[in-house]
């Protein structure tokens, strides 16, 4: 499959430019759309606008990972694949996350490029 | 138990004395009474028989000699011959040589007097002659205290023709009259020859020369006398003597004083052997029961007294209740959990009165379970009717009194400030669990990606892309700065939680300028004005460096989220002093908080402002553990734009 659109969300400015260089070394074309926290990340998706993946962070101020997950689930449109990211694993979160059918892989941060290759070739 | 044996023994021996001391007095004063009052009624009385035996006597003896001197012939012979009756008054005379004398002269004249007896006045108990007053000289017979009664006395008529002889006869304690016999004859026709008429004759002969008496004769008579004289109706008993009568009075006290005695004895002993067995030692054993049961009942009373103490004593609330639920018995602890006013009612009731219906059917169910099964154990929050809420461990248990009347007894232990210390030990323990995960996650996020950013550095400096190196050594540099916060805080944390520190008078103006100057670094710090409206005279003891904790917590907040596209972003920082307590605020008029996170406001690791996030998010959690330190309270307050943050403490004013 080839991955046309990412969003990234995450708190960490850092992360977020590593996750960003990671995909545009993977793959150039790929349109990136960068997210604060779910609030924003939920401003920016719509009707218009489905990225085919989102890399989601759980720890963010305002509305993190699992609030984020929460909203989503209500809007009906879970073609997108999310990727959980996490920078400490945690069972519990990884239980919360995966009861989503959305939800693909809670993993533990850095393996972007891994997940990219990974649904590629899916 | 022994020292009570030991008294009573004591009051056993003391009983038995007073018991014999008692008979013993009774016996003496009974003997004693016996002598002073008995005694000279009786000898009274016995003089008194005697007395009466005499005159009957006489009175026999006068009527029996009458008839006797009517036959005076043989009478005289017989009362001549008469040696042996001893006892009879005039036989005794027999004895008398007088009276021998007088009989046989009587005899030896052959003549028949005529006889005469006078009593002891000289007064005519009989007579044959008719001149009563003839025996005048008796008189003197009598009254003579000595008279010679073995004498014959001779009166001599002064013509010569007649005589009398006078023999004093006796038949008492002594002189009793007189026997006179009248001859009338010449006394020289008698009185031939003293000598020859005298008692020592052997032979008397009577008229017609007859014998009369022979001491021979009167040898062999005593059987034929003793017939004669029962012919003539003499039966002569026996009187007895004044010593007779003395003897047996005496023998008869004797026998009254030994009697008396030997009873006495017998009741004495009588006592003294079976006195103890049949009447001291019930009499011991009734007392000795009676002390054992006043002491017993001393004991039980005492021992009651001591399990109501007890259960009085009993710190949790201890209450009895019947098979109808009503409340018997309660303690002092119970009935605290009434209004005053309701105690007095409580005991009687049912106690589910005062009750929510839920509450009290809870009540009940673990009441029923207690009857039916003989325990039961509950924990509960009740509202009392005080109005607290408690949290109770209430254990119920069955028992039965002597009757076989059914009971419980529940013992309900307050255990609010343990739930409450559970409770808050379980909040601690999920702040901790919280904390461990926040901190490792955070701890870790910025660390992961500062080694990914430094990497990423490296492979730019290698492809001389130095800008995005030195973006992203920036980015790391930001990231571990944060990171530097964090540890910061959490050290800061740290000290947070331990809150033994001393109050310490200070000024609030100068700690709030102290935190404006110390924050003035920040950035965006010289766009914002500062309202500061703090009395500066204020000053009191507090635990300053808690309070410092907040002042600086709450004014960098106000800088960090300053909105900055407000065009004049301000801070208000203001103190308000309301009795013990000082309300100090600080608002902005910055981003304010989302109004879904109100409250999470004061919890670990929150924040809310995604790309002015550099703070820790333990910021607010420590503002509110410092508040708490102080014993005061710290609220949010949304403004229209901005917020607002009151802290409420009390204070000590200097």
């Amino acid at each position: 499959m080839k991955i046309k659109s990412v969003m990234i969300v995450d708190d960490s400015e850092g992360d977020q430019l590593l996750t960003k260089l990671t995909i545009e070394e993977f793959d150039p074309d790929i349109s990136i759309s960068q997210a604060y926290d779910g609030r924003e990340a939920l401003g920016i998706l719509g009707p218009q606008y489905c990225p085919d993946i989102i890399f989601l962070d759980i720890n963010m101020p305002g509305m993190g990972g699992h609030e984020f997950l929460e909203e989503y689930s209500q809007l009906e449109q879970s073609s997108t694949v999310i990727l959980m990211l996490s920078s400490s694993y945690q069972e519990i979160d990884k239980q919360k996350s995966l009861q989503y059918d959305f939800v693909k892989r809670y993993v533990e941060k850095p393996v972007v490029l891994d997940l990219l290759k990974e649904f590629s070739e899916a | 138990m022994w020292a009570l044996d030991k008294n009573l023994a004591k009051s056993e021996g003391y009983i038995i004395r007073l018991i014999i001391l008692f008979v013993m007095t009774s016996v003496i004063l009974f003997l004693l009474l016996t002598l002073f009052l008995l005694v000279p009624r009786i000898d009274k009385a016995f003089d008194a028989l005697q007395t009466e035996s005499e005159k009957a006597a006489v009175k026999v003896y006068s009527s029996h000699l009458e008839q006797y001197i009517k036959d005076r012939e043989l009478a005289i012979r017989d009362i001549a011959n008469n040696r042996f009756v001893t006892s009879s008054v005039l036989l005794s005379e027999g004895d008398n040589p007088a009276f021998q004398d007088y009989i046989s002269h009587v005899l030896l004249l052959g003549e028949d007097p005529k006889l005469t007896v006078l009593d002891v006045s000289a007064d005519i108990l009989f007579s044959e002659i008719t001149e009563p007053d003839a025996y005048q000289w008796a008189e003197s017979l009598l009254s003579e205290n000595n008279v010679d009664t073995k004498k014959l006395n001779v009166v001599i008529d002064n013509n010569m023709q007649w005589f009398d002889l006078a023999v004093p006869i006796y038949y008492g304690r002594g002189i009793e009259g007189v026997l006179v016999a009248r001859f009338d004859a010449s006394p020289s026709t008698v009185y031939q020859s003293d000598a020859e008429l005298g008692n020592s004759s052997a032979v008397s002969y009577g008229k017609g020369n007859s014998v009369i008496r022979s001491d021979h004769n009167a040898m062999v008579l005593p059987s034929e006398q003793s017939l004669t004289i029962k012919t003539y109706g003499l039966l002569f008993s026996h009187t007895e003597s004044r010593e007779n009568a003395e003897a047996q009075r005496a023998a008869f006290l004797k026998d009254l004083i030994f009697s008396v005695l030997i009873g006495s004895l017998i009741i004495f002993l009588l006592l003294f052997l079976l006195g103890k067995k049949i009447i001291i030692q019930p009499y011991v054993q009734l007392v000795k029961t009676r002390e054992l049961l006043v002491k017993r009942e001393r004991e039980v009373n005492a021992s009651l007294s001591f399990q109501s103490l007890i259960f009085e004593s009993i710190p949790d609330l201890a209450f009895v209740k019947d098979e109808d639920f009503v409340i018997v018995q309660a303690n002092q602890a119970f009935l605290n959990v009434y209004p005053e006013s309701m105690r007095d009612s409580v005991i009687g009731t049912t106690s589910i009165e005062g009750f929510d219906p839920e509450e009290a059917e809870e009540f009940l169910k673990y009441d029923r379970e207690a009857f039916k099964d003989g325990f039961s154990q509950t924990e509960e929050t009740i509202l009392f009717p005080d109005g607290h809420e408690r949290t109770l461990i209430t254990k119920k248990t069955r028992f039965q009194d002597v009757h076989g009347k059914r009971f419980i007894l529940g013992l309900a232990r307050d255990i609010t400030d343990i739930k409450n210390a559970e409770k808050n030990l379980i909040q601690a323990n999920a702040e901790l669990e919280e904390f461990a995960y926040r901190t490792s996650h955070d701890l870790r996020s910025p660390l992961v990606s500062s080694l990914g950013l430094l990497e990423l550095a490296n492979k730019k400096i290698e492809k001389n892309d130095l800008d995005m190196a030195k973006k992203s050594l920036n980015i790391a540099q930001r990231s571990l700065t944060t990171l530097d916060n964090l540890v910061v805080d959490i050290l800061e944390l740290t000290k947070t939680k331990n809150n033994d520190e001393e109050g310490v008078v200070v000024n609030l103006a100068e700690l709030v300028a102290d935190a404006v100057e110390k924050l003035s670094q920040m950035q965006g710090f010289n766009e914002i004005c500062f309202k500061i409206n703090v009395d500066e005279t204020l000053e009191f003891k507090v635990k300053r460096s808690r309070l410092v904790l907040i002042i600086e917590n709450l004014i960098s907040n106000a800088i960090k989220y300053s909105d900055l596209e407000n065009e004049d972003p301000s801070v208000h920082v203001e103190s308000v002093v309301k009795g013990r307590f000082v309300h100090f605020s600080v608002s902005d008029n910055g981003l304010g908080i989302p109004e879904n996170q109100h409250g999470k406001l004061f919890s670990m690791f929150k924040r809310f402002h995604p790309k002015t996030s550099f703070g820790s998010g333990l910021g607010l959690y420590m503002v509110k553990k410092s508040a708490d330190i102080l014993g005061g309270d710290i609220e949010y307050k949304p403004l229209k734009s901005g917020s607002c943050f009151v802290l409420i403490f009390p204070v000590v004013r200097p």
